[in-house]
């Protein structure tokens, strides 16, 4: 399945913090059309990660490349490639829903913003919340505000950093319809941080594990499932994981 | 870039405008401008009337040596100069907020990190958001400006000529400039501090630094009474140590600057009346060089510590 | 001694020992807080800044009289019609006064703020109320936190007060003038305690805190520096130089004459006066310290047989104040809102 070339692409990619490193020589590879789902406990370097792979943060050392662009010397156009929904925005809570998206388009360069709108707001099933505020949303419209702003611009890559937190279950089933359907009419590869297991078997395509800052683990899902005996869920494995790379 | 840097300034506009912390003190502002000309046009009308009530006093207490009205004469302008007050003190705090308010709301909201993973350089977003803020304040000024000309044709013996309404119109301009350093000071604070009320603070102390500590200094008047357009009673203590601060802190004292040049422009005095707009510049062209520069000073800063900042910095305390 | 683990019985009224315990969290958290020791280390700086200030005042007062007197002597006349300046320490305190009508007010909203703040931030106001601490508990408790917070903040600054004068300027206080002293200090903790009420009541009744904040300083503009300052403006006979009717030479009864024919307008200046809580502690401060120098010297019965209206008000702010904001803590559907 994955036998084109990764869209990204990481080499000993490390970041510290006051010499606590976050990201220790991370080599990781992401394949054209994956969901790839990236795992790991609070403060494992999931979301330094991302920070790096969206050119808002420089690594201390080694190299990213995603979609074929430098993260550092060619960051403008790596966004130009990629959408990205951070954790917990909130927006603009004084704009209505359009005003928010339209200045997002425009950043991003598109033309003919009300008709990128109209079709996104489309694909997503949102209707008639174009002129209300976003003082006014529940966190599942607002997340799906935040998948707008990410796809306006048609990227290739999605980044999404904990999509799910804060969500009831409702929202998180809507949201992970929504991703599949990213992934598969529109041909996007999806790379998102989450703890929560559940989410990844549902979801994803391929996992990676980070651990302290180290990649501990990575296949696709099938592979994972395959090489476990099926009486052993996801979670047990995860844990397994955690243990081992402890010792 | 042209496109993106639009969309940031439309942007700051429109936020601007929808919240209400900025929408009450920007109607404080206009109310006091309104106010003021009231108060001169009231002012001014009283103390003619208490004039002749005193004369007709004076001459029933049999009083042959009428000393003459001291207040005739008084230049037209004159009735605006609380204007000065409250630009000094309502207009730029007013302008802290709307600095503070710039950067604060975009941090708050990690919409930063959003508006960074698009294609947008820092220094379009930071100078979107610097001429965002620029517009907004000329606007007020605008306003403030056809408002103080709009109500002297209301009152009676007050129509302002050609040479008035002109310096008016500079001294409105030189207040435009006076807020917006303020307003880049509360920019620069915003994007310097993680903690909301510190970024806040920090601004509101320069502003009384700079609003009563130095005057003090130098003229040796205390804060309350240096809040009295019409107190020029004032005699300036002399000795080494009032000289020594008057030298030192005369060049960063900028509200002292402003005011001079303010009162200039408005005849608060009647040295000042119907001086050519020129010659009004030239005498304070030290006033006029300083401002420009504070101001070039603190948008340069708060332009550069924006180039510095981590856009993923998402620590911001109350 | 207090039994422990026994909880109290009378939850609803008031109890002491939560009283003192919310006294002293409150006390420790603000000295603990950044933002209320920059401002008060702020304040004791303008203090130091303003006795700086009015110590060179005086002295500049004194070399001008000298010079005056040498020139009259020159030209072969006594001094006698000049009036020699007299130092009065307490006289000195009209800028740091007038620093704690600004900086002060801006002290005690800030302590307001965090004194709500922090509990509606982490909503422990919830936890705090699920414990059986009445609510009469909880707000005499940050009341007095809050009222032992400002008495020795302004302690400090009448110690500084005591050293700057008495240390470095060798001049020692009547007991006349400790007394008016510790007057003005209780004036001054009433004039803060007001503006800590009605920023905590802002900050109840503000969803968003920061917003909260700044109306708070929009408020304190407003009757701190710009009605007292309108007032000013309005007052005829501060329109020129040495004052209108003295340029006129009337007498004071010749000028009362005149005044009471313009009585709308001097009843809309002196109700714009009123409306400031400032501008009746500034009249009571001044006044007890004979800044005003027609109190100067004055036994104490005859400054308050004048000036017992401005005591009232300030009082009545000071009980105003608490009130209403108790009042608003009350009410439950207000507290639902904060979280």
């Amino acid at each position: 399945m994955n036998t084109n070339n990764p869209v990204i692409e990481t080499k000993s990619l490390s970041h510290s913090y006051n010499s606590h490193n976050a990201l220790d020589n991370l080599d990781l590879e992401v394949y054209e059309g994956e969901i790839f789902g990236f795992l790991g406990h609070n403060g494992a370097g999931k979301t330094t990660t991302i920070n790096i792979l969206t050119t808002l943060m420089q690594p201390s050392s080694g190299t990213a490349t995603v979609a074929g662009y430098d993260t550092v010397k060619q960051s403008m156009q790596v966004r130009q490639q990629i959408g990205y929904l951070p954790e917990n925005v909130t927006f603009y809570n004084n704009l209505t829903a359009f005003e928010n998206l339209s200045f997002f388009a425009r950043l991003s360069g598109v033309h003919d913003v009300r008709k990128h709108i109209e079709e996104v707001l489309d694909f997503l099933d949102f209707h008639g919340i174009e002129n209300k505020k976003l003082g006014e949303f529940s966190k599942g419209m607002r997340q799906r505000i935040g998948i707008a702003q990410a796809i306006i611009h048609e990227p290739k890559i999605l980044f999404l950093d904990e999509p799910t937190s804060g969500l009831d279950p409702l929202g998180i089933k809507n949201l992970r319809e929504i991703i599949i359907r990213l992934n598969k009419e529109k041909h996007l590869t999806i790379f998102m941080n989450t703890h929560l297991l559940s989410e990844v078997a549902k979801t994803c395509t391929s996992i990676g594990v980070l651990n302290h800052g180290k990649l501990i683990y990575k296949d696709t899902l099938d592979n994972t499932l395959r090489r476990f005996p099926s009486e052993v869920s996801l979670e047990e494995i995860y844990v397994q994981m955690e243990i081992k790379s402890a010792w | 870039m042209a496109k993106q840097l639009s969309a940031i300034v439309a942007n700051e506009l429109r936020v601007l405008i929808r919240e209400r912390t900025f929408i009450l003190l920007l109607g404080v502002f206009l109310l006091m401008t309104l106010f003021s000309s009231y108060i001169g046009w009231t002012t001014k009308t009283t103390i003619l009337a208490i004039y002749k009530a005193s004369v007709l006093s004076l001459q029933h207490a049999g009083v042959t040596q009428i000393p003459p009205n001291p207040f005739i004469g008084i230049p037209a302008l004159a009735i605006f100069r609380n204007m000065i007050i409250y630009i000094f003190l309502i207009g730029s705090l007013m302008a802290i907020v709307m600095g503070h308010r710039a950067f604060i709301r975009e941090r708050k909201s990690r919409v930063i990190q959003l508006i960074f993973s698009k294609p947008v350089e820092k220094k379009t977003f930071i100078l979107g958001k610097i001429i965002g803020i620029t517009i907004a304040l000329f606007s007020i000024v605008l306003i403030t400006f056809l408002i103080s000309v709009i109500s002297s044709y209301f009152i009676p013996h007050q129509q302002l000529s050609l040479l008035e309404t002109e310096k008016l119109a500079l001294f409105y301009f030189v207040s435009f400039f006076y807020m917006l350093i303020f307003a880049m000071i509360g920019l620069w604070a915003a994007i310097v501090f993680d903690t909301e009320s510190l970024a806040l603070l920090v601004p509101v102390i320069v502003w009384i630094a700079v609003t009563f500590i130095f005057p003090e200094l130098t003229t040796g008047q205390n804060p309350v009474a240096l809040l009295n357009p019409t107190n020029i009673a004032v005699v300036t203590p002399t000795g080494p140590f009032f000289t020594l601060m008057h030298t030192a802190l005369a060049p960063i004292s900028i509200e002292q600057q402003y005011t001079a040049l303010a009162q200039s422009l408005l005849e608060t005095q009647k040295q000042f009346q119907s001086l050519p707009l020129s010659t009004t510049i030239i005498k304070n062209a030290s006033s006029v060089l300083l401002l420009l520069l504070y101001y070039l000073l603190v948008m340069v800063l708060s332009f550069y510590a924006f180039v510095r900042y981590a856009v993923t910095n998402d620590k911001i305390y109350e | 001694m207090h039994s422990y683990g026994m909880p109290s019985p009378m939850t609803k009224s008031m109890n002491n020992r939560a009283v003192w315990i919310i006294a002293k969290k409150e006390y420790s958290d603000a000295i603990k807080n950044v933002l209320f020791v920059t401002l008060v280390v702020f304040l004791l700086f303008l203090t130091a800044v303003s006795l700086l200030v009015a110590g060179f005042n005086f002295q500049s007062q004194v070399a001008q009289y000298n010079a005056a007197i040498a020139q009259l002597h020159a030209l072969g006349q006594t001094g006698a019609v000049l009036e020699k300046p007299q130092y009065f320490p307490l006289q000195m305190l009209r800028g740091t006064i007038e620093y704690l009508e600004i900086i002060g007010a801006i002290i005690g909203i800030i302590l307001g703020y965090i004194s709500i703040a922090k509990e509606k931030g982490n909503n422990t106001l919830q936890l705090l109320l699920s414990r059986p601490v009445s609510k009469l508990s909880f707000i005499f408790g940050k009341i007095l936190g809050n009222s032992l917070l400002l008495a020795s903040l302004l302690g400090l600054i009448v110690l500084f007060i005591m050293i700057a004068i008495t240390g470095v300027g060798h001049v020692v206080f009547l007991p006349l003038e400790l007394v008016k002293l510790f007057l003005a200090f209780i004036f001054s903790y009433i004039y803060l305690m007001f503006f800590y009420s009605l920023s905590a009541l802002l900050s109840l009744l503000f969803k968003n805190l920061p917003n909260a904040l700044i109306v708070g300083f929009v408020i304190w503009l407003l009757i701190v520096l710009v009605i007292p300052q309108i007032g000013d403006t309005m007052d005829p006979d501060n329109q020129i130089p040495g004052g209108f009717f003295n340029s006129m030479h009337m007498t004071k009864t010749q000028q009362q004459g005149v005044i009471t024919k313009f009585k709308t307008y001097e009843t809309l200046r002196n109700a714009l006066e009123e409306s400031s809580v400032e501008k009746h502690y500034e009249r009571l401060a001044f006044a007890t310290l004979g800044i005003k120098t027609m109190y100067n010297d004055k036994n104490l019965s005859v400054i308050f047989q004048d000036k017992w209206g401005d005591l009232v008000w300030i009082i009545g702010y000071y009980t105003g104040g608490i009130l209403l904001s108790f009042a608003v803590f009350s009410n439950k559907r207000i507290l639902e809102r904060t979280t």
